[in-house]
């Protein structure tokens, strides 16, 4: 079997999405028809060579060691790649009912796929300048979802995005160039590409660790550089599900986890200190995140500053350089996925029928909507932490991991900003079930079946991976053996 | 036969689902329903005290939450389960009166089932981390019980109570988050000889544990939840949160200090001090109430401090533990017994005049003879007046102080018991104010017999009560050899015997009934009791005192939040604010010196503007080329140039972010 049919998932969306520009379609209909088939047959394309398995690996073009395209499948891209085409499947159908009220559909649904493509490529990409490569993609294709409604302030919040955005990638490339003139490879190797080198200037090295993690930290939202993604909040309710969820944030996590544990290997790390310092800022995102979410009285930018700190405990898992942390902070990683995307769901779906947006309109409204507000309500108590759900599970392994590096401040600052998520998500459910009206006409006012079936679904995820983690669990365990 | 303990959870969780669906088409066959239920699990919970009796029952379900879920029944945990069943049978069959006239009907019994189901949960849970998973669907959904009639007041009283049930939560949690790293197993029975080796950590650990559960149990200073919860409340859920979620708190503690910490020296002396200051704090702030619910939560608190009490002496015993263990478990039992009955009483003068302020229902039962009967029995039992089951609990109470006494035969012990006595007769002073504001003084207002609003099925579970309340009174022995294999346990194989009633301890009642009188007659009807308007009001002083919550908690955490906040809000915006200064200050520095030698050609250049950073370059190469005279203009432009650059944030992002670069690697270069 050639290699190159693993290429498949990756650039069959691509050509899908350009085919989707191209054909007009005579119905709604036929299109999401047409959008449905690709993603799930992108699935289905994923999980055939998932199950293929064989040394796969792939040169596509290569110049020079430097300038080289190179696509590997290991386990830690399969988690990836798999988090982002199931999600990508909720959200199709549930964007072809949200999006009939926004408009420019067709558009939308092109970028739409494209970026899957991008982010597959991102999951299995080799080394590091692939990844970059596609990295930078993921920047232009999101850009025209960010300013879908073409609005003022959706164009001005566009900007903010991209220049972030490049400010971070420039970062990176210069920390690509620094890295390769040491080690002249980034592969992705477990335990790095420095076991064999003797590095004497270690301040060398962990400058370009620092520079590496705060260009991909941009993207991971890390205080300071986090504030393009509330403002990124006036994109459609899909767009910013995925943006928080996978897409784009996820990927400056991955990013982190790839360049940490494959490029500079763990030992590497401890032996320069280089999780010491970023600490700090990791702090500061946690806190910041939870904190600052109190004040938002906009549902989508509480939800926004929400995914500040919890990306805040993915990274603290990934620099704490231990096997528990890094089970939690991959762990948190697949579930904070499905948590915040659930809850973008629900507010997009309070936003699709009432059309009300702040927390101070919401009261009562779980008695128009129960079902999205019971979901709700179920995500919000994953978030906090509060078992069985699976926030809970991926706390507990966070918390491990820090009591395994002695880090008692930190299980502090995990529990203090646990309170905060119930402060801050609590006081939703409270309003939206026992406040407001009573005489208020209580007719059920749920969202269309496509918009309603993703978020039960994801509930019943949410609940089940919570009761039942061990097998996400142990597939995650068997990455973190290898590179711890 | 061990998949029992599996069905004596999900039947509760799966009843409340079903119950939830039944009630959405026909309320009446709902009601039947949950009756029925919880009656069933009674049943199954009686049929299986033998099988308990003879040695217990163990379950594993491995996969579940990562950790599996253990469950186990012994004859300790026996107890609170049964009585836990008893407690939820009698009040659902209350609820199906006392809720009749309630909006969310449906909820409310999801949620009494849901609560119930999962307080069975953490009376059966061998892994502690089942323990705490139940303990936190518990207190959500208990939350909903207490905010059941969604005014004001029950959501201000809600909040304390989720708030306070969280941080207590995530403290807890902390606890076992280092019990787990510490020790490396959640099994309770596993833990002691484990934490034995770990050092003084194990203070650390026990005491979040502890706070994590005395949010739940009262204990001062973290009982503030406790009186404004209880008020808000319908009767049935008070009833229940007083009678059987505090002792889920106590639960724990005894888990703690007793099992896990084997009855520490140390700990058991602050139990045992916190015990004392519940008692008497709850006593006497009980004593300024005018709101009868919330009379009976302080004095919930100050019962909870005779259980503190008793969890202290089983530690401080040793060999002789096992009076203690019979104490604390029998005024567990007692007190969920006579504390439901009572607040069972309040809920029925709840029902037809909807208030139990005493300055408004003063009078109301003077002739209501069955419902003063069974006040008083409730009275008679929680005063520990001979006859009824309080007096055995603290008898065996007192014989275990009596006991530490002899063993230590240290003058606090002299104090300690005063503060008993003390305690006691708090207990006997507020239920005198209670009863003969509602049961003996008379009113014009409250004639009539209301039987109409009173059905039977709301009697039964009094009537029910107080019958226990005499027959464990006198029979102490009965239910004492329905206890009997709670020590093993607790590591003890002895056995005790007490006389219940001899003279020393009728003595003692009768020197408690006097002062407690005495505080009734000379301190609450002298000094509580004013004429305002014309008519005899009680007042409330404690109104302006200092409060813990209003005067202490929220201005610290509001401070904290505050400052925090700020501190924050200049990091949110710091990247953006770095660069609004640096521009506001390149700006001035370019109108400063060079602005008359502005031209044309300069400011056609600055229109175009320089996109790329080599642009910035090439001007400086320009600057240095061209003469001095032109240079000034030169400069200017390039000022203006970059000050418009800069406005666009592509570089001011770009240059924080080297800044910051520069900052961390000197930052690193310095540490060598």
């Amino acid at each position: 079997m050639s290699n190159t049919v693993m290429l498949i998932p990756m650039f069959f969306p691509f050509l899908a999405s350009t085919l989707l520009g191209m054909i007009k379609f005579a119905t709604k209909e036929k299109r999401n028809i047409f959008v449905a088939s690709i993603i799930i047959a992108n699935f289905l394309f994923l999980l055939l060579i998932i199950y293929l398995k064989g040394t796969i690996d792939v040169h596509l073009f290569m110049v020079n060691n430097f300038l080289d395209l190179y696509f590997k499948i290991d386990k830690l891209g399969i988690l990836f790649a798999m988090l982002a085409s199931t999600l990508w499947i909720f959200t199709a159908f549930y964007s072809f009912s949200y999006m009939t009220h926004e408009g420019k559909e067709k558009r939308f649904f092109v970028f739409f796929t494209f970026t899957l493509g991008i982010t597959i490529s991102i999951a299995f990409a080799g080394n590091l300048f692939t990844f970059y490569v596609f990295y930078e993609l993921l920047t232009l294709s999101t850009f025209p979802l960010v300013i879908h409604s073409g609005t003022r302030e959706a164009l001005e919040s566009g900007k903010k995005y991209l220049i972030y955005s490049f400010g971070g990638a420039t970062l990176v490339l210069l920390g690509m160039i620094l890295l390769f003139s040491i080690s002249q490879d980034m592969t992705f190797i477990p335990n790095g590409v420095f076991r064999n080198i003797f590095i004497d200037n270690s301040k060398l090295l962990l400058s370009i660790y620092m520079i590496l993690f705060i260009g991909f930290g941009v993207k991971a939202a890390l205080v300071p550089f986090h504030s393009w993604l509330p403002s990124a909040m006036v994109a459609p309710t899909p767009v910013s599900a995925l943006l928080h969820a996978v897409a784009v944030v996820k990927a400056g996590v991955f990013a982190i986890i790839r360049v940490s544990y494959y490029i500079f290997g763990s030992k590497t790390l401890e032996n320069i200190n280089g999780n010491l310092y970023i600490s700090f800022l990791i702090i500061f995102t946690i806190l910041l995140g939870s904190l600052l979410a109190l004040h938002q009285e906009n549902l989508k930018k509480r939800l926004a500053y929400s995914t500040v700190s919890q990306l805040g405990y993915i990274l603290l898992g990934v620099v704490l350089l231990n096997e528990n942390a890094l089970i939690g902070g991959i762990l948190h990683l697949v579930n904070h996925a499905f948590i915040k995307i659930l809850l973008f769901f629900c507010a997009g779906a309070i936003y699709f029928t009432t059309g009300k947006k702040t927390i101070g309109e919401i009261k009562g409204i779980g008695k128009k909507m129960p079902i999205t507000m019971w979901c709700f309500a179920i995500a919000t108590f994953s978030l906090i932490g509060i078992p069985p759900a699976n926030g809970f599970v991926s706390k507990w392994y966070l918390a491990a991991g820090g009591l395994n590096s002695n880090n008692v401040l930190f299980v502090i600052i995990l529990l203090v900003s646990a309170f905060l998520t119930a402060a801050y998500l609590l006081p939703i459910v409270i309003a939206a079930f026992f406040q407001g009206d009573k005489d208020i006409n209580n007719t059920e006012n749920e969202p269309p079946l496509s918009m309603l079936l993703p978020i039960i679904l994801l509930t019943a995820i949410v609940v089940l991976l919570g009761l039942f983690p061990n097998h996400v669990l142990n597939y995650i365990e068997s990455i973190a053996k290898t590179i711890v | 036969m061990e998949n029992v303990l599996i069905l004596l959870i999900i039947l509760p969780f799966v009843g409340a689902l079903i119950s939830f669906l039944i009630g959405l088409s026909n309320e009446r066959l709902r009601d039947i329903f949950t009756v029925i239920l919880t009656a069933c699990e009674l049943l199954l919970l009686t049929l299986i005290w033998g099988r308990v009796q003879s040695g217990g029952m163990e379950l594993y379900v491995p996969d579940i939450m990562g950790t599996g879920l253990y469950l186990k029944l012994d004859v300790f945990r026996y107890v609170f389960v049964w009585i836990t069943s008893l407690i939820w049978f009698l009040t659902t069959i209350y609820s199906t009166q006392y809720i009749l006239k309630y909006k969310n009907r449906n909820r409310y019994y999801t949620f009494f089932i849901l609560t119930f189901a999962s307080t069975i949960g953490i009376f059966i849970s061998e892994n502690i981390l089942n323990l705490f998973t139940f303990f936190e669907i518990m207190s959500i959904t208990s939350y909903i019980l207490v905010i059941h009639d969604e005014d004001r007041y029950t959501h201000e009283a809600g909040r304390t109570y989720i708030g306070m049930a969280i941080g207590g939560g995530l403290i807890l949690l902390m606890g076992l988050f280092l019990l787990f790293d510490y020790t490396a197993t959640l099994n309770i029975s596993e833990i002691p000889d484990a934490i034995n080796d770990i050092g003084n950590i194990k203070y650390l650990i026990s005491s979040l544990m502890i706070i994590g559960f005395g949010v739940k149990a009262s204990i001062v200073p973290l009982h503030i939840w406790l009186p404004k919860a209880h008020p808000a409340a319908p009767a049935p859920a008070s009833a229940v949160l007083s009678g059987i979620l505090v002792k889920t708190g106590i639960f724990g503690i005894i888990i703690t200090v007793n099992i896990i910490m084997n009855g520490d020296f140390i700990l058991s002396s602050i139990i045992m001090g916190i015990g004392f200051v519940n008692m008497i704090l709850g006593g006497f702030l009980a004593l300024f109430q005018r709101n009868i619910k919330r009379i009976l939560a302080y004095s919930s608190m100050s019962q909870i401090g005779y259980i503190l009490l008793g969890i202290g002496l089983i530690g401080l015993l040793k060999e002789h533990k096992i009076i203690a263990i019979y104490g604390v478990v029998m005024h567990i039992f007692n007190h969920a017994i006579f504390k439901v009955l009572l607040f069972l009483v309040v809920g029925i003068i709840y029902m037809i005049i909807h208030d139990v302020s005493i300055n408004v229902v003063r009078g109301f039962g003077k002739h209501k003879g069955l419902l003063k009967a069974v006040f008083i029995v409730g009275a008679l039992a929680i005063m520990g007046i001979p006859g009824t089951n309080g007096f055995i609990s603290k008898t065996i109470l007192h014989d275990a102080l009596s006991e530490a006494h002899h063993q230590y035969d240290s003058y606090w012990f002299v104090v300690a018991e005063v503060l008993f006595v003390l305690g006691s007769s708090l207990t006997v002073a507020y239920l005198m104010k209670i009863f003969v504001a509602v049961f003996v003084d008379s009113s014009e207002k409250y004639i009539g017999q209301y039987k109409d609003h009173i059905r039977k099925r709301a009697i039964l579970p009094m009537v029910i009560l107080s019958i226990m309340v005499f027959y464990i009174g006198i029979n102490p022995n009965l239910v004492l050899k329905f206890m009997t294999g709670i020590e093993s346990t607790f590591g003890v194989t002895s056995s005790f015997h007490i006389d219940f009633y001899s003279f020393d301890s009728l003595k003692s009642t009768m020197i408690v009934l006097v002062i407690g009188l005495s505080i009734y007659f000379g301190f609450v009807k002298k000094y509580l009791l004013k004429i305002i308007d014309g008519k005899k009001m009680y007042v409330n002083p404690s109104l302006n005192w200092i409060s813990l919550e209003k005067d202490i908690y929220l201005p610290v955490l509001k401070a904290i939040y505050r400052t925090s906040s700020d501190f924050f809000h200049i990091i949110d915006n710091s990247a953006i604010n770095v660069i609004k200064n640096l521009t506001i200050g390149i700006k001035k520095l370019s109108e400063f010196d060079f602005e008359e030698e502005k031209n044309k050609k300069i400011n056609k250049e600055v229109s175009v503007g320089m996109s790329k950073i080599e642009g910035i370059k090439d001007a400086y190469g320009n600057i240095r080329d061209q003469g001095s005279e032109k240079a000034k203009g030169e400069l200017t432009n390039f000022l203006i140039s970059v000050r418009n650059k800069m406005n666009s944030i592509i570089y001011s992002i770009f240059i924080f972010a080297l800044i910051l670069v520069i900052f961390l690697v000197s930052l690193v270069l310095l540490n060598r």
